[in-house]
């Protein structure tokens, strides 16, 4: 007896849709399951708890595995990115502590077994201590000691000098990192977040500044610690107490501790674009918008585009080509943008010319699917560690944007739908509202119907000459 | 790869059968998907398990209504150490489930871990292992194709080509070699072969489990494979517990072969450019050179001996050694014992038992007598390998003398090598320096004799003379002198927070379990590592020093850079040296079945 196609294959269906509860049909494609990403209420949670030690705000989570972490997250002022650049590079050039006097920093954490951090980004300067649960009140005795009684010296000033002139000189060679600070530039305007650090900036902060820097900003009533502990809360809390005494609280009014406001787009950044010609063999371009920042919802569409966008450059880019593409969403400062970097212009053309479909609706539903799956991947990478995850809902707690932590992410992602991702993409990925910047020694950009501007890429004076 | 949306058999869409043929083909997936929409419905236990006796469904699945409650005399022991909780669950077919709840994540990560490696292959089938690495998440015969029939038919006929095609040309020239010009019969055959195969990929998908994963938000899977172990690792969110362990029993329960062809071709071509690269070559060389009668010193297969591995006896290897008792899953994140020893029960327990656990690998490598060299030319910079047995210091699995010792020669600011690296650019000896274990399986060491590898790649135009005499020299020093008081401290502590941090993510942590278990027999020997670390003294370690960095233990692996004692302009070049007796030196490149007995040894 044969079977008719029909009812295997209805069976089939029926069994895949019973399989998978978070699939829905629901006439958003006929035939073509949507697919829901998991449920956030149905998951489970940092028992994340907040308490107070001498002005210091603590988010703590009892860890149960034998391991200790301790972030301290303090906010950078508006002006002083720079400032907070060296001192993240000068905290590795500290000289010892009390316990392991006229040894550097790195050796006095290497002889306690303890793992350490420093690293900045547009809105905190975070320091990272770890180690093993026996090792807990060392370590956080040593974070507490460099921020107390940090041992910065001008020579450890100059050496970090250095190393920051280095890393600037580096980025002027690299188109894609030439054209993605322009394109930030021209889309923060007067925002901290279109801040770069030029080589002037470098030379002229003194000893001084980073002292003024530490009295603003680096105090416990404007930073936040984020520990996973396998400790209870007394101990924790004088743990912290013995650390952290004599931690003076911020005595100048300049900084506040409110966070940072919503990011105004710039008015004339729509249809910007800007060129620069940099010898060499690669060519990039960097595209992108402000994103309205105070719909969170929104936000996660802009996501799931992104990742539509780098699937689409990375599946077309030649195989035998030298080509890397991707496009993000800026969530804290609220920005979406793209960048395809090549051996050749006609590369890239190529690679613009595939989001092009995207914005014209070409996209297949198992397209969407990979995106949204790529989406919630990200998502729950940061759930392998707890210490991570508590740092990550902690910081958006303080935060008014939607740099938020995995659950209420994955909420967001929830209300995604097709329709929305074709409405934003269609928005997002119009050439000519995007600001567009072209970098590399050919000339030319995608869809290029406006005037090339020129971009000034002079080094600043006693700069080193960039690398040939 | 499959459409995330399509179907679980694509062959009812194209193909009239009979509905016999048809449960027939799909019983073991249906019974177990009913037990999962059983889980996710509410559905009570006594419906589940008449669901699972009045199938008579055969094989891994018949049992499924036993499996929901455990059977008499099972072993499960449960044990709460002081600092992560940890239970272990055996199942009656041999399976072992391992659990580290870890409450208030959003995931969990498992691990699903074989007892078995490339030093399990025999000749004929050497890189078996890699290629079913490369197969275990294809699907089933039955999931992943439009049409079971259709594709078992076109395989038949691609295994007699495949067979013709191997006898008429030397595996050398089954269609790999570019310069290669085949005669018109053979050029018939491999035209039928490529076309067969364009067929049979038009009807079938590669990666089914990993879509099935992904359509719940899973990061991986991905395949570890190493010369002791298999690993297929994914995260997923914590309420996909239940999908993870149908999706498990489905996968667990049946292997498919249906991309056979394109991943033994695309493994071998891949081999076939490691095979040109000097660092692989160093450091495949250095092995063979240390080990000369255990299977860990063959080379990893090379192109011919992949090409030369059948189908069948593909399958016929899957089935010996990835069966439920040579398997161990291991759980770590946001789930609680209760339900993965409920789950486990109910999916895994219901896999049949298909044979005991493989014995140990049988033969023993004999002391080492004296120093052992190899030469690699052809690269761009000068690069050192020294190579000592471990058990020839005493050091086994489990034993925390070894990460101690590893972070007291690398640390890069207190290390025993430091001084090389920390010089002045113009005086700098070495730019990387590391120490490391052969096989690959820290913290708790190989199963089997295994080797403390120390390497270090020359910095600037340091030559590797002057690099080796370098190393060898702050080694001889431990070795006489030992570690200080300080250092040791120092070291120990750093082992023991590199441990700690290992623990803290789900995702090593559950691929540590199941390591654990799989060397020890005991996942607890993981946190006995992490307690015993602090009890490794001084003295202890100048113990081993002595052993271990004796030349009678040593190995030593040279790529030359520009001075290329025993290389050629054209590629990497392995030279062996010769044993002072003048008997050959050990075979390589998959001639590792005919173990070699050292004739005689002696310090070069």
């Amino acid at each position: 007896m044969k079977a008719p196609g029909w009812i295997c294959s209805m069976a089939a269906c029926v069994l895949l849709h019973a399989l998978s509860p978070g699939i829905a049909h629901a006439g958003r494609a006929p035939g073509r399951p949507w697919l829901v990403p998991p449920d956030p209420t149905r998951l489970t949670s940092p028992d994340l708890r907040t308490i107070e030690v001498d002005g210091l705000e603590i988010r703590w989570v009892q860890a149960p595995a034998p391991s200790f972490e301790a972030r301290l997250l303090m906010p950078i002022p508006d002006d002083m990115p720079v400032a907070a650049s060296l001192l993240q590079s000068v905290l590795f050039r500290t000289e010892g502590t009390s316990a392991c006097p006229g040894a550097e920093w790195p050796v006095c954490l290497a002889r306690e077994g303890v793992a350490f951090d420093a690293a900045v980004d547009a809105d905190f300067l975070t320091l990272t201590v770890r180690s093993d649960a026996e090792q807990a009140r060392e370590a956080l005795a040593l974070l507490g000691e460099l921020v107390v009684h940090p041992r910065i010296t001008e020579q450890g000033l100059s050496r970090a000098r250095l190393t920051l002139r280095e890393w600037v000189a580096s980025r002027l060679n690299d188109p894609l990192a030439v054209a993605t600070d322009r394109l930030f530039r021209q889309l923060f305007g007067a925002h901290p977040y279109a801040s770069q650090i030029e080589y002037a900036a470098i030379a002229s902060i003194s000893f001084e500044d980073m002292s003024h820097w530490r009295r603003i900003t680096a105090c416990p009533d404007r930073s936040l610690l984020v520990t996973a502990a396998p400790v209870g809360e007394d101990t924790l809390r004088a743990w912290v107490a013995s650390s952290f005494s004599g931690w003076q609280s911020c005595t100048d009014d300049e900084a506040t501790d409110t966070p940072r406001g919503l990011v105004t787009p710039v008015p004339d950044a729509t249809g910007v674009r800007l060129e620069a010609h940099l010898a060499g063999d690669r060519t990039a371009v960097a595209v992108g918008r402000a994103l309205d920042v105070s719909d969170c919802e929104q936000v996660a569409v802009a996501g799931v585009v992104a990742q539509l966008v780098s699937q689409r450059l990375r599946n077309v880019a030649p195989a035998d080509a030298d080509v890397g593409a991707e496009a993000r969403v800026y969530r804290a400062g609220g920005a979406w943008w793209a960048w395809a970097g090549a051996s050749s212009a006609d590369d890239t053309d190529s690679l613009w010319e595939a989001t092009a479909r995207i914005r014209r609706g070409e996209v297949t539903r198992r397209e969407i699917n990979e995106a949204v799956r790529a989406e919630i991947a990200v998502t729950l990478e940061a759930a392998d560690s707890l210490a991570v995850l508590a740092a990550l809902e902690a910081r958006s707690a303080r935060s008014s944007t939607c740099a938020a932590g995995p659950s209420s992410y994955l909420a967001w992602l929830q209300k995604v739908s097709p329709g929305r991702i074709a409405v934003l993409a269609q928005k997002l990925l119009d050439l000519e509202t995007l600001v567009v910047v072209s970098c590399g020694p050919q000339s030319g950009m995608p869809g290029d119907t406006g005037t090339a501007v020129g971009l000034d890429d002079t080094p600043e004076p006693g700069a080193p000459p960039p690398h040939p | 790869m499959v459409e995330a949306d399509v179907p679980l058999c694509y062959e009812c869409m194209n193909e009239k059968r009979g509905v016999r043929s048809i449960l027939r083909a799909h019983l073991p997936i249906i019974v177990t998907l009913s037990a999962f929409l059983a889980t996710t419905a509410g559905m009570s236990e006594r419906s589940l398990v008449a669901a699972g006796q009045s199938t008579d469904a055969p094989g891994a699945l018949s049992s499924a209504g036993s499996a929901s409650a455990p059977p008499a005399g099972h072993d499960e022991d449960s044990s709460t150490p002081a600092l992560l909780d940890i239970e272990t669950v055996h199942l009656s077919n041999g399976l072992t489930v391992i659990v580290a709840p870890q409450p208030g994540r959003p995931s969990f990560s498992a691990t699903i871990h074989y007892k078995v490696g490339a030093s399990r292959e025999w000749q004929g089938l050497l890189g078996a292992t890699e290629l079913v690495g490369k197969l275990l998440l294809d699907g089933s015969p039955t999931l992943g194709t439009r049409s079971p029939q259709r594709e078992k038919s076109l395989l038949y006929r691609l295994d007699r080509l495949d067979a013709e095609i191997r006898a008429r040309s030397s595996a050398d020239h089954a269609g790999a070699s570019p310069s290669f010009s085949p005669t018109p019969d053979l050029a018939r055959l491999l035209a039928t072969r490529d076309r067969l195969m364009t067929e049979l990929e038009r009807i079938s998908s590669a990666g089914v489990y990993s879509q099935l994963y992904r359509d719940r938000g899973a990061s991986g899977p991905t395949v570890h494979v190493s010369p002791t172990e298999v690993q297929v690792r994914v995260t997923l969110p914590a309420n996909q517990l239940s999908y993870f362990f149908a999706v498990e029993a489905a996968r667990i329960s049946s292997f498919s072969t249906r991309n056979f062809y394109l991943e033994r071709e695309a493994l071998a071509r891949s081999r076939a450019e490691s095979f040109s690269d000097p660092g692989f070559q160093l450091m495949q060389g250095l092995v063979a050179e240390a080990f000369h009668v255990h299977p860990f010193g063959r080379y990893r297969a090379d192109p011919d001996s992949i090409r030369g591995v059948g189908r069948a006896e593909l399958e016929y290897y899957h089935r010996l050694y990835f069966k439920p008792s040579q398997t161990i899953v291991a759980i770590a994140g946001g789930v609680t014992a209760q339900d993965v020893r409920r789950l486990s029960w109910r999916y895994l327990g219901a896999i049949p038992f298909r044979g005991g656990p493989a014995g140990r690998l049988e033969p023993v490598e004999p002391p080492q007598q004296g120093e052992r060299r190899l030469y690699v030319g052809g690269a761009d910079h000068a690069e050192v390998l020294l190579a000592f047995h471990l058990d020839a210091a005493g050091i086994g699995p489990g034993d925390p003398t070894l990460p101690v010792l590893v972070e007291l020669l690398q640390d890069p600011w207190l290390g025993t090598f430091s001084p090389l690296w920390l010089a002045q650019p113009a005086e700098r000896v070495a730019d990387r320096i590391v120490a490391t274990e052969y096989p690959p399986s820290p913290p708790l060491g190989a199963e089997y004799p295994s080797l403390l590898i120390v390497g270090a790649r020359a910095a600037g135009s340091t030559q590797a003379t002057r690099l080796e005499a370098a190393l060898r020299e702050r080694l001889a020093a431990l070795a006489v002198s030992g570690p200080g008081e300080d250092a040791v401290d120092a070291a120990r502590k750093r082992a023991r927070s590199a441990l700690a941090e290992s623990m803290a993510r789900a995702s090593v942590l559950s691929s540590l379990l199941a390591r654990a278990c799989a060397t020890t027999g005991r996942p607890e020997a993981l946190l006995g590592l992490y307690e015993a670390i602090p009890g490794v003294s001084a003295s202890r370690l100048l113990e081993v020093a002595k052993t271990l960095f004796a030349p009678t233990n040593t190995t030593v692996a040279v790529m030359a850079g520009q001075e290329r004692p025993g290389g050629t302009d054209g590629g990497p070049a392995v030279r062996p040296a010769p044993r002072p007796d003048g008997s050959p030196p050990p075979a390589r490149a998959g001639a590792g079945a005919e173990a070699h007995a050292p004739a005689g040894e002696g310090v070069q």
